[in-house]
């Protein structure tokens, strides 16, 4: 029993049965918004932290990936009427392909390469959103994006949409699991720590690098396709070097050990701003506190933390 | 018995330093071959030149007749060399069984789909891998600790997690860069043990070592080093009264 829970079919489907019942639970449509762009933004997460914690390489472009993935299928969709069971491909590939360009020469080498490239795409993509004004309506954006219809069901409320998004989630995790333990998993944590150990055992390091970061950019591009049919509308801000540093800071916050850690630490910052609201002019800052007193206190992450509970209890 | 590592006139320097000079020799197949010298003679150079992991820069080596030093280190393990380091290189991010498993890494070849999809031949090559890996676990005689995170074992049972995982590879020369360093008296018997059942395997075995009773008691051939060339070549009995060895180890004054 304990050795099934441990298979990815369940995590997976355990994830997919709790984001339902917070759905029952939650009916108020508030909520149900935030939490889909929880499981927007956890799909990202899940990849940059493969990255990040199993690879051990920094992307700062995932925001530009997610923008990629949300104008391809809105320029599609909306300028050329492009149906979206074929956009939805179209947009992750794209995304896929620049991310493998900008791979290839980077992740041969060592050090924080990635970090450089991926900065640097992002500013290019982000230019680019802004100035080809025909195509992508500039600063200002575009919308009318049609919504998703998946056997015959519009999915034109956030209910449905909460449902898609989550079961994709799901999806995520399970491929992502099975990746982690695999062959591919064992070398990814191999090259993290030895590199040269790991490429005397027959490990090819800069190619297991290059096809995981290429897998977390086709996770962004699927979060930019969730997101664009999602709010129908598009504009450069949203696809900005903070949000690519947000994505980071979730990962680092939740702990990169594994991937339940990014989805953790994007929990706590995709709900947190939300409750510090409370604080009206002063959020920015109690958030900035917040995000040092975890990092001084807890700087492997928010994941695994043992909550003293157990502590006052024996002390009973 | 025929060669089945050659290293032809090989050269290898760092800026200034010869690391080694013009070195040629041979590991005869099947043997237990020990290389020895002083600090800074040039054994662990060799090594990450058999591995691949420096380029000479002159002269060839061959492996079963052809030819390696041209090769990218992580194409060395599917020819069959597999290695261990001298600064212990194990990985503390996994457990002791996921150390041996990764070792089984050139002989598996389920690719990213296969495995992400979780398909039933990624499900049976990763039953296979695991099964091996127990196996040569308990030919090293340390399957009981196969659960146990890397920092939770003794220094000695890291070293021999190093080991297994190089032979799960199942190698047919295999090069282990002072594995009795630290080891206390029983632990090194335990080595020994341990190097000659990878011995009767068929397996050629070349070590770097510093401990001269092992070396000694376990080797067929022993090659001398210094300062990057070879000074001596031959049997345990030969190269203990070798005068230029002697001289080497313990200063020209021994030898009157």
């Amino acid at each position: 029993m304990k050795r099934l829970f441990r298979t990815s079919y369940v995590k997976a489907g355990l994830t997919f049965i709790i984001a339902l019942i917070l759905l029952m639970v939650l009916r108020n449509p508030y909520y149900v918004g935030i939490l889909i762009f929880l499981g927007i933004n956890i799909i990202i997460t899940i990849g940059l932290s493969l990255l990040m914690g199993y690879a051990g390489q920094i992307s700062l472009g995932q925001a530009a990936f997610y923008g990629i993935g949300a104008y391809t299928t809105g320029i599609l969709t909306t300028k050329l009427h492009v149906p979206i069971i074929l956009s939805f491909p179209m947009s992750v590939l794209l995304t896929v392909f620049i991310a493998f360009i900008v791979g290839i020469p980077t992740l041969r080498l060592r050090g924080h390469y990635l970090a450089m490239a991926t900065l640097g795409l992002g500013e290019i993509v982000h230019i680019v959103f802004n100035e080809l004004i025909s195509l992508t309506g500039g600063p200002s954006g575009f919308g009318n994006i049609p919504l998703i219809r998946i056997f015959g069901i519009e999915l034109d409320n956030d209910y449905k949409y909460y449902v898609f998004v989550w079961a994709i989630v799901a999806l995520i995790i399970f491929l992502s699991l099975n990746i982690i333990n695999s062959r591919i998993g064992r070398a990814l944590k191999a090259i993290h720590k030895e590199p040269t150990t790991a490429s005397t055992l027959g490990i090819n390091t800069s190619r297991v690098k290059l096809y995981i970061f290429t897998l977390g950019a086709g996770y962004a591009g699927i979060a930019g396709f969730l997101y664009a049919h999602y709010i129908t509308f598009l504009s450069p801000g949203s696809f900005s070097l903070g949000f690519s540093v947000l994505l980071v800071t979730m990962v680092a916050v939740g702990g990169m050990e594994n991937i339940w850690g990014a989805i953790i630490g994007t929990t706590v910052l995709t709900i947190l701003p939300e409750y510090l609201r409370f604080f009206h002019d002063f959020d920015i800052l109690i958030y900035g506190v917040i995000l040092m007193a975890i990092m001084m206190l807890r700087p492997e992450g928010l994941y695994g933390i043992k909550i003293p509970l157990k502590r006052i209890r024996t002390n009973d | 018995m025929t060669d089945i590592l050659t290293v032809r006139n090989v050269s290898k320097s760092f800026g200034g330093l010869k690391a080694i000079t013009d070195l040629s020799t041979g590991v005869r197949e099947g043997s237990i071959t020990a290389i020895i010298g002083p600090n800074g003679a040039g054994k662990t150079t060799l090594f990450n030149l058999i591995s691949g992991i420096y380029k000479p820069d002159c002269g060839s080596i061959l492996f079963k007749d052809k030819r390696i030093d041209t090769l990218k280190p992580y194409i060395i393990p599917y020819l069959g060399i597999a290695r261990t380091f001298q600064k212990l290189s194990v990985f503390p991010n996994m457990n002791v069984l996921e150390n041996v498993m990764v070792g089984r890494y050139p002989l598996s070849c389920s690719g990213f789909f296969t495995c992400a999809l979780n398909l039933k031949k990624y499900r049976e090559e990763e039953k296979d891998i695991r099964e091996k890996a127990l196996f040569w676990l308990s030919f090293m005689s340390i399957e009981h600790i196969w659960d146990k995170k890397i920092r939770e074992i003794p220094f000695e049972k890291q070293r021999l997690v190093e080991i297994t995982r190089a032979i799960a590879s199942e190698p047919e020369l295999i090069l282990l860069d002072e594995s009795a360093a630290g080891l206390n008296i029983t632990e090194t018997k335990n080595l020994i043990d341990a190097i000659y059942k990878i011995r009767e395997l068929g397996k050629t075995v070349l070590v770097v070592e510093h401990d001269m009773d092992l070396i000694m008691e376990i080797s067929d051939t022993i090659i001398v080093l210094n300062f990057g060339e070879k000074i001596a070549e031959g049997l345990p009995k030969d190269i203990q009264g070798n005068e230029r060895v002697i001289s080497v180890y313990l200063g020209k004054e021994a030898i009157k």
